[in-house]
């Protein structure tokens, strides 16, 4: 049993995982040939190769013809606890772009997804998230007008849709927030598609969430279309603490 | 009822009942955007947004010059990865409350000497032997998920006595008192490679969620490493806090 768990190849992905999560083997660097691989795990070539296939297939590392294999390029990373897009140690460097800042009434649509009243008064904002040039993703956020008060074009240009989600809410009472979120496959439409510049059905990542005051009161539903290879998400306890 | 004017929401709502009851099968061609504003005497524009929301719920994919097709059914969508402070991450406990029906098949189960990857992951040393469980998982007897499971083995030395296709790991792992309390996750959405592909029977698309779950128990010791691959269209991955 003890070699049969998982094969040779697998494990020799597993260390050039770890090289690559611990930064020796950096973002965009070429690995090693092949050959030189097979000298330092002292396996043969074919395995090697094996190795990299599930390293390319998971999308760690990309091959270019007849020049080698390269690390790819560092996720985005988005964490998941509550209104943590308030946090600025939690913030991603993404530019981003508004599109768009409206008053709306919700609709069936809207109302069901944000489990309020039909024609509740809405703030939307679209803002695009380009990832040096490269639009990685669309979001849409949706801010209760009851919850956060009035908000003005004005309002909209000195904060960020974060702080005015969080108008009012008291800091340290953030770990008793309640959020929900969840995170499905989605196919890109026309639009999505032209704003991406990808083809039509083309799969994203789409990710939703209710983010409620500490009163409980819902403050933010949003909506996020993203290149499902461009980020990753995090999620810690509150009581875990790093060591 | 007839009278009333169905607005894009009804109409969606309409079209995803039948996808649901089967009325439309996956792979068919929905009605057109014309037999939909004739049956139901409402705009083109009424019919293109109904039709907009259900490609985003994934109900079903256009194709360029052929039409609207249904898409494999999203009923049996289940919710994965609804972890806070008071449940524990046992993906049976987990997917049971949505009334499916879950078994597992045990792929491989075995004793290995740990390598940097496992080291850093369980924080123990490398000369440690862990202990791997490979699990797939199906609700309704679909799979669902592939789960690749790590233990380290000082802490449960006789887990090779069991079989976790009939015990839960969890409740194994409790009477060893080191029950994962407290879990930190890791969500990205990747490729399956060709194995995980065979296993979850995906064949176009092969997206997948793939959730790396660390647990620690109540004095913090790492006491479960797992890599989760799950089709993306039949878990649908939550965080929740309350």
């Amino acid at each position: 049993m003890r070699k049969n768990l998982l094969t040779k190849s697998s494990l020799i992905a597993k260390e050039l995982q770890y090289d690559i999560e611990q930064g020796s083997l950096l973002h965009m660097e070429k690995l090693p040939s092949e050959r030189e691989l097979s000298d330092i795990f002292k396996v043969q070539r074919g395995t090697i190769r094996e190795a990299l296939d599930l390293l390319v297939q998971e999308r760690l590392i990309f091959s270019k013809p007849k020049v080698g294999y390269f690390v790819n390029e560092k996720r985005v990373r988005k964490f998941t606890n509550p209104l943590a897009l308030n946090d600025p140690s939690k913030r991603d460097n993404l530019v981003r772009e508004r599109i768009s800042f409206e008053k709306i009434y919700a609709d069936s649509w809207l109302s069901n997804q944000m489990l309020v009243p039909k024609s509740s008064e809405v703030y939307r904002i679209v803002i695009i998230c380009y990832d040096d040039k490269v639009v990685v993703g669309k979001e849409r956020y949706y801010l209760l007008s009851d919850t956060t008060g009035t908000i003005t074009e004005k309002d909209m240009n000195t904060f960020s849709v974060a702080e005015l989600a969080t108008k009012g809410i008291i800091k340290t009472a953030s770990s008793n927030i309640k959020s929900n979120q969840k995170i499905t496959l989605a196919y890109t439409n026309s639009s999505d598609s032209s704003l991406f510049g990808i083809e039509e059905n083309t799969p994203l990542l789409r990710h939703r969430g209710l983010e409620y005051n500490e009163k409980g009161q819902l403050v933010l539903f949003y909506d996020n279309f993203l290149l499902p290879h461009y980020f990753e998400f995090y999620r810690m306890e509150q009581t875990y603490h790093d060591k | 009822m007839t009278n009333k004017v169905l607005n894009y929401y009804d109409l969606s709502e309409i079209i995803s009942a039948r996808i649901e009851r089967n009325e439309y099968l996956p792979g068919e061609l929905l009605p057109t955007e014309k037999d939909f504003i004739s049956r139901y005497n409402i705009s083109r524009q009424t019919t293109r947004k109904a039709i907009e929301l259900l490609k985003e719920e994934g109900y079903v994919r256009s194709v360029q010059g052929q039409g609207t097709f249904v898409e494999k059914i999203n009923h049996s969508k289940v919710a994965f990865g609804v972890i806070n402070e008071s449940d524990n991450a046992s993906f049976t406990s987990l997917v049971r409350k949505f009334g499916i029906e879950i078994s597992s098949k045990l792929l491989a189960t075995g004793a290995i000497d740990s390598n940097r990857f496992f080291s850093s992951k369980l924080e123990i040393g490398l000369d440690e032997t862990i202990f791997g469980i490979h699990r797939i998982r199906y609700g309704n007897r679909e799979p669902l998920a592939i789960e690749y499971t790590y233990l380290p083995l000082k802490f449960f030395e006789d887990i090779n006595k069991h079989n976790f296709e009939h015990v839960s790991l969890y409740d194994y792992m409790a009477t060893k008192e080191h029950l994962p309390l407290n879990f930190r996750e890791k969500f990205i959405m990747t490729q399956a490679n060709a194995k995980i592909a065979k296993y979850l029977g995906l064949t176009d698309d092969l997206t997948v969620n793939k959730m790396e779950i660390t647990g620690f128990d109540s004095e913090n010791n790492i006491v479960e490493f797992t890599e989760s691959y799950s089709r993306p269209d039949k878990l649908e991955v939550r965080f929740v806090t309350k």
